[in-house]
């Protein structure tokens, strides 16, 4: 059976993963984390990056790792095969070393250093039942990871949830619920949010996409003045919301320049979604920041 | 005071159980085609005490939503756990960990309440090993 492959992106982490291969475990940010894939059955790929202060030797960081699943496999009283540099490379990193081992489960890693953005990656990919070999699916993982952005612009994706943020917003929160992605983004001072809400024909049968939004997300507008209206948006049907920031002091509006705020919501049929846009930001970036919206893949 | 010990099934157990219904509850349709659960009030000394002192309904009413009666209506004794998640994914077009999670949490909240019991195979001679029953 032919497996159908997906792009996984998380913290500028880019690489194809079998579109069966679901995000579990989440931790840390943009400088430190760890997130791990698995499949129906068994974990199959966990991630874990870190930038560190100097710079670090990865045979070094290899030798730590292996040393950590040779007391695991002692303490578990299973035999551990440990083979290096195995010819699986990644190649838009500065450096990278392969390894694999096997005790009661089968593993092939790789781990990089980027000259670009200084983190260094493990990847560790873990043998499934069927379809592809391990190295097989270890050397496309592998050949496919990217730890930056790309044309200046971050890749997120997962839970078949795709879309693009400029480069230099980072991560602030994250909200991962069943059936709602919600995710916040800032960049001095400058805020972005994307969510994506599931089961869109049984929330919208008794109610409009304003007043979902508004039981959803009830402080969403909070501190601004908005106005909506109704537009077309890829042959979906929208709303935006335009507002600027609330400034009570006469004192205040002429110290504070104004922000401006633009949300749309939409619902989309195809993928029985309603996806959500929001930028807060200055009026000098309000264009491009708008433009965004236009970064978020609703199918 | 020595209740049984709860099974924990591991995860094929799970998703290859079949959930069945109590036959012993009390269940309605409401106009949209919901299923509607009617729940009789305990009938002891105590709770007929503290009811007519609270003033308590005699009944009291559970309404599943849409999505909750999908999965209620295919809870035969014939679906299997898993076969309700591929039509859950099918259906709402849900990533299939959400599905699961979603379906999992929901199973679990039914069989906490005795509204579901789950049929595993290959234990207790392929009868139903854990079914609770509502009086």
């Amino acid at each position: 059976m032919k497996e159908e492959w997906s792009q996984f992106g998380f913290h500028d982490i880019t690489c194809e993963v079998p579109a069966d291969w679901d995000l579990t475990h989440i931790e840390g940010m943009y400088e430190k984390g760890y997130v791990r894939l698995d499949d129906a059955r068994s974990p199959r790929l966990e991630i874990r990056w870190e930038r560190p202060f100097r710079r670090v030797s990865l045979s070094r960081t290899i030798d730590k790792h292996i040393k950590l699943v040779t007391k695991e496999a002692r303490r578990a009283r299973h035999e551990l095969r440990v083979q290096r540099d195995l010819r699986l490379t990644a190649s838009s990193f500065e450096e990278c070393e392969s390894f694999s081992y096997k005790n009661h489960v089968e593993a092939a890693g790789l781990a990089t250093r980027c000259g670009v953005c200084r983190r260094v990656v493990i990847v560790r990919v873990f043998a499934g039942e069927g379809g592809q070999t391990l190295r097989q699916t270890a050397a496309r993982i592998f050949q496919s990871l990217r730890d930056h952005s790309k044309e200046g612009r971050s890749r997120w994706s997962l839970y078949g949830f795709r879309f693009d943020v400029p480069e230099d917003f980072r991560l602030v929160s994250s909200d991962l619920k069943t059936g709602r992605l919600l995710f916040d983004f800032a960049h001095k001072g400058a805020q972005l949010t994307v969510c994506r809400a599931g089961l869109a024909g049984v929330v919208l049968k008794d109610r409009t996409l304003s007043q979902w939004l508004e039981q959803a997300l009830p402080k969403f507008f909070r501190s601004f003045v908005v106005e909506k209206r109704s537009e077309e948006f890829r042959s979906h049907s929208s709303l935006v919301f335009t507002g600027r920031y609330k400034l009570r002091l006469r004192l205040a509006r002429l110290m504070i320049r104004p922000w401006f705020l633009h949300c749309r919501v939409w619902h989309c049929e195809r993928s029985d979604k309603i996806c959500v846009f929001r930028v807060i930001g200055r009026q000098k970036d309000k264009n491009a920041l708008e433009k965004c919206v236009d970064l978020v893949y609703c199918h | 005071m020595f209740g049984r010990k709860k099974q924990v099934l591991s995860r094929e157990q799970s998703l290859s159980a079949r959930p069945v219904r109590n036959e012993n509850l009390t269940v309605s349709r409401d106009d949209d085609g919901n299923v509607v659960i009617t729940i009789p009030r305990r009938k002891t000394w105590w709770a007929d005490a503290v009811a007519r002192l609270l003033r308590m309904p005699d009944k009291r009413k559970i309404a599943l939503d849409e999505v909750g009666t999908a999965v209620w209506d295919q809870c035969d004794g014939k679906h299997t756990v898993e076969s309700i998640i591929d039509n859950f994914v099918e259906k709402y077009k849900l990533n299939r960990r959400e599905a699961e999670v979603s379906v999992f949490a929901f199973f679990k909240d039914l069989t906490r309440r005795g509204f579901v019991g789950l049929v595993v195979d290959g234990q207790g001679n392929g009868k139903k090993s854990r079914e609770k029953r509502r009086k």
